[in-house]
């Protein structure tokens, strides 16, 4: 970005605006020092007395920066962005219940029918542990990937894993819920 | 730049502050008045009384006199419609559309009234500058959703003043204890006034004033307390006068004084008189009083706790804790700012002062008089649309730094079809209708084979907290800005006709007005002069003082008649001079009588 007037690029993605690499690992006081710095160059504050059409733009850009510091603060909203970048969608609708986990959650339902206990909420959480957990790795597994090659090979497997995550996470609130707490 | 001042327009108090030598300060009436009532009252030959002398005709004129107009700001009637019961004037309004309030003989919508106070707080302001004022940053709660921001914009515009930001109150609040100092952590800020609640954290690092989430409720607040104490004390006014507009504005009032005063003291009395009504003197106790409150002051936990898990934090986290808003002098409050948040809170700035200090803060940011401070704020709630199955998709989730924006794209379902309605929500539940509905509108477009059209629609929220809507159609390349008319709102159109309308009332025989003012001031006197006589008779006054009373008040009730405002003012300042013995005597008995009160009950 040059100095003075504020300027990104119609074409920059979220990674762009805020000048950081396409990783999956940021570290969050880098994030935080760049937002910092592109805010108070961009924001509408600065140019409350623009004409009505610059201010326009500047409400936009602010809002570009805004938007990146949104979604790459959080992991997994990070995660399904760079997803998206590289032209791998997000399945359309509902999270499916991944196929491995078709039989345990089909037993959960059933005891969250009959009123069996509290156990159930922990066995979800449990297993929504394990599926954080598998995104940790793919994370580290994306950024340390040796090549192309490799990179497209776990986007593919951190495909899958998010929405196994996503499915979790309504499967918990949905025990929740049904447990009344 | 030219100045641009700061606006606090409260629920039942409004102030102006001005940028002065690098510090804000609040703009004061030539007494040293610095509040100004939320109040507005139609005096003599139709002159819109404003601030002091309209709340002061709250008993006495109460067919002519509306007050906590915020608390119906973007609001629908079905929103409203619990309290309309123990107001003394008429709110009407239909499905959709906003409320219209009954003010004498004709109805207003709320922004329509505010413009009133705004007004005054410009001439205010343009008094002590000495020159015109334009420009203005006006704020509002922080959990105000996007009617009710537009709403507080439309009335600034129909005031005459080009809002240049709207700012969340808790947000200037900070800002103006920013000024003084200027370290680095974690603020909360804990906002109680008359009728809105909110929670904001911030951080605050290098001058950059970063908020990280804010919770509230926008109608909850020290009305709230008075009108619960009301209820009570109803059971003590005969059956035939419960609804009486007379007897319910007198029992607000004291309600409201009562309240103030049990936050000082433990012990005070209640005291409401309508000649051949009421005539209620009690004693009522802090613990009375708390017992009362206690619920409204509990719902002010859950918010705050909200706030903190939106954060990410823990309250050991918290640096500091602000308070904010006149219902955080209640000791009760205190208590349970410290209990939630952890802190001894502070409050060195007063807290009925620090937002509109804030706000002059704000407005010298957007001058470019200060450059080293930067508010990033947040918008309290969720936007979304509503999606298949009546859902409510999340487009930009509540917490979100401002401006923010997400695009989406559309396509038709139905060959031929020639437009696409999408209806935006503001709210945090899952099912779409049971989030306020924003606004539904329609994207025009041109027929052809379902799935082919390609729209492309842009959501922004602005830096006042306002959802702006394009839309571009991505075969044509044709943009068009979508008119975001909340469902409770009005209409561009329609404001424009206000705007009309409040550059004549702006262009007012100013002599007429200082006329009507000065005359209504004699006339409060007055009135309570004449109640005094008898009062005096039973404090004990010799005959002969009260024989001079009457004189005393016959000749202030000549003066009245005249025609020269200048004169009246001095007539008035004489009587109350003359007439101070008078009314120390008759203080003295009534507080002695109410704290009797006590030993008759008991007995």
């Amino acid at each position: 970005m040059a100095a003075g007037l504020p300027e990104i690029p119609e074409e920059a993605d979220h990674f762009a605006v805020l000048g950081l690499p396409r990783r999956l690992r940021i570290d969050p006081a880098l994030l935080r020092e760049r937002f910092l710095e592109r805010s108070r160059r961009v924001h509408p504050d600065r140019f409350a007395g623009a004409p009505p059409e610059e201010k326009s733009r500047i409400q936009h850009l602010s809002a570009r920066v805004n938007d990146a510091h949104r979604v790459l603060s959080d992991p997994a909203a990070r995660a399904e962005y760079l997803l998206a970048l590289e032209g791998i969608e997000r399945p359309e609708g509902e999270a499916k219940c991944p196929p491995d986990l078709l039989e345990e959650v089909f037993e959960i339902r059933e005891g969250l029918l009959s009123g069996a206990g509290p156990g159930l909420a922990e066995r979800v959480r449990a297993l929504e542990e394990e599926a954080r957990a598998r995104l940790e790795e793919l994370y580290d597994e994306h950024d340390g990937a040796a090549g192309e090659e490799e990179r497209r090979a776990v986007l593919g497997r951190l495909r899958e894993a998010l929405v196994r995550r996503r499915f979790l996470a309504n499967l918990v609130r949905e025990v929740e819920k049904a447990l009344g707490g | 730049m030219p100045p641009v001042i700061g606006i606090d327009l409260g629920t039942t108090n409004s102030l102006v502050a001005v940028m002065r030598d690098g510090e804000p300060v609040v703009v004061a009436d030539e007494r040293g008045r610095k509040l100004v009532p939320s109040v507005i009252s139609v005096g003599e030959r139709d002159v819109m009384l404003v601030g002091d002398l309209a709340r002061h005709r709250m008993v006495a004129a109460h067919d002519r006199t509306v007050f906590s107009v915020k608390r119906f700001m973007g609001r629908s009637i079905e929103d409203v419609r619990e309290e309309l019961a123990l107001l003394p004037f008429a709110v009407t309004g239909e499905e959709s559309g906003p409320v219209r309030i009954r003010l004498f003989d004709r109805d207003y919508t709320p922004p329509e009234l505010s413009a009133f106070i705004l007004r005054e707080l410009k001439r205010r302001a343009e008094a002590f500058l000495g020159g015109e004022v334009k420009q203005a940053v006006i704020t509002v709660p922080a959990y105000f959703n996007d009617a009710q921001r537009q709403a507080t914009k439309a009335a600034g515009f129909i005031a005459g003043l080009q809002v240049l930001r709207i700012v969340n109150e808790p947000t200037a609040a900070a800002l103006a204890y920013g000024l003084s100092n200027r370290d680095s952590g974690v603020v909360a800020v804990f906002d109680f006034g008359g009728g809105t609640f909110d929670i904001s954290i911030l951080r605050i690092e290098d001058g950059v004033f970063h908020v990280l989430s804010t919770n509230g409720d926008t109608h909850l607040g020290g009305d709230d307390i008075d009108q619960a104490l009301m209820r009570r004390l109803l059971s003590r006014v005969e059956e035939g006068f419960r609804s009486d507009p007379e007897v319910l504005q007198a029992l607000r009032e004291e309600a409201e004084a009562a309240k103030r005063r049990l936050s000082e003291e433990e012990e005070t009395a209640f005291l409401a008189s309508v000649p051949g009504k009421i005539d209620l003197r009690l004693p009522l106790t802090r613990a009375e009083l708390e017992e009362i409150m206690r619920p409204i002051v509990d719902r002010t936990r859950e918010p705050c706790e909200r706030a903190l898990a939106d954060a990410g934090l823990r309250r050991e986290e918290i640096d500091e804790v602000l308070l904010v808003g006149g219902s955080t002098r209640i000791p009760m409050v205190r208590r349970l700012v410290r209990e939630v948040l952890g802190r001894e809170p502070r409050a060195e700035i007063d807290p009925d002062e620090v937002v509109a200090k804030g706000a002059a803060v704000q407005g010298d940011i957007l001058a470019g008089g200060t450059t080293d401070l930067l508010l990033l704020d947040v918008t309290p709630l969720s936007l979304g649309i509503e999606g298949f199955g009546g859902v409510m998709n999340v487009l930009i989730p509540r917490n979100s730094t401002i401006p923010a924006s997400v695009t989406e794209s559309y396509t038709t379902a139905v060959d031929g079809q020639t437009a696409v309605v999408i209806h935006v929500l503001q709210g945090e539940r899952e099912i779409a209708a049971e989030n306020r509905s924003l606004a539904r509108f329609q994207l025009p477009v041109d027929p052809m084979p379902a799935g082919l059209p390609r729209i492309e629609v842009e959501f922004l929220i602005d830096a006042d907290g306002i959802l702006n809507v394009t839309a571009r159609d991505l075969r044509t390349g044709k943009g068009q800005t979508v008119e975001v008319v909340p469902s409770h709102g009005l209409t561009e159109e329609e404001i424009l006709a206000m705007v009309e309308e409040g550059i004549e009332h702006g262009e007012e025989d100013m002599a007429r007005r200082f006329l009507v003012e000065a005359r209504t001031e004699l006339d409060i006197v007055l009135n309570a002069a004449r109640k005094a006589v008898a009062q005096a008779r039973e404090a004990g006054l010799a005959e002969e003082r009260i024989e001079k009373y009457g004189q005393q008040i016959a000749w202030l009730a000549e003066e009245r008649e005249g025609d020269d405002h200048a004169r009246m003012r001095l007539a008035l300042k004489l009587f109350n001079e003359q007439t101070r013995d008078v009314a120390a005597a008759i203080m003295e008995r009534t507080v002695k009588m109410a704290l009797a009160g006590r030993k008759l009950e008991e007995a």
